[in-house]
């Protein structure tokens, strides 16, 4: 149960990157990040934040603005909100 | 003080040797959205008041250039041989160079400058949370959080938080 909702979380978090940067998903491999995707500029880092915002559905706080530079952090904010908000990861 | 980067030079700047644009830069509120000046208020010679705050020993004006002499933003960097601190924030006024590292490339060269020129062991900035690109900048370039000042300014309506960024002389010489 616990592996499914890990993999749904990955699976949003790829689908959002995908939207907010324009890469395929061959591209977003485990340990994507600021630091080794070439399209994850800081135009575009303003798109992920502004996705990761309409996908929760609220404003992000100062610590998961810091923390959202990788696939794998931002898979970690997406599975901490499903707690609360268990749709999230339909 | 002059120095260059792969695409850009830093030249100091005083109030007799900024270009006009940056007066027209600092009346518009997509440029100074995040920044610490309010365009209806801020006038003129409010910006050579500051502009003239830079001794040219310990503190520093700058404009970037790029190679072929374009006028596109400005830092300013101001420090203390006290405290061997300094505070660096900077601008890109022209928009057709938002998104490409211009703010990155020109802090690296001024912070290769505070630390090893002037000699300070420590710098320090900070920037809005609504300032995505400006975070982005500093996570990429090692900086780390040292503190939130909640709802330091009020930006449309809505208070906004002010995130304090410090680094280290010894983490960017780990880095570079």
């Amino acid at each position: 149960m616990n592996g499914k909702r890990i993999t749904r979380a990955k699976d949003r978090a790829r689908h959002l990157l995908q939207n907010s940067l324009g890469v395929s998903a061959d591209g977003l491999v485990d340990g994507a990040s600021i630091d080794s995707l070439l399209e994850w500029t800081s135009l575009s880092h303003v798109y992920v934040i502004n996705e990761m915002e309409k996908t929760l559905d609220r404003k992000l706080d100062v610590d998961e603005i810091l923390s959202a530079t990788s696939l794998e952090n931002i898979t970690e904010i997406l599975l901490n909100e499903s707690t609360t908000s268990p749709s999230l990861l339909d | 003080m002059k120095l260059d980067t792969r695409r850009f030079s830093l030249r100091t700047l005083d109030k007799g040797s900024v270009p006009k644009e940056y007066y027209s830069w600092i009346q518009d509120p997509l440029i100074t959205r995040y920044l610490e000046i309010y365009p209806r208020h801020y006038q003129e010679i409010d910006a050579e008041k500051y502009i003239e705050s830079h001794d040219k020993r310990s503190s520093f004006f700058i404009g970037i250039y790029t190679k072929d002499g374009k006028f596109i933003g400005t830092h300013s960097l101001k420090g203390s041989s006290r405290t061997r601190k300094f505070s660096i924030g900077g601008l890109v006024g022209v928009r057709e160079y938002w998104g490409h590292n211009v703010i990155m490339e020109t802090r690296a060269a001024l912070l290769t400058f505070g630390f090893k020129r002037l000699e300070h062991q420590k710098a320090e900035a900070g920037c809005y949370v609504g300032n995505s690109s400006a975070i982005y900048n500093f996570l990429r370039q090692g900086w780390k959080k040292e503190g939130v000042l909640r709802s330091h300014r009020t930006i449309e309506g809505v208070g906004e938080d002010l995130i304090l960024f410090g680094l280290l002389k010894d983490e960017w010489k780990e880095n570079n």
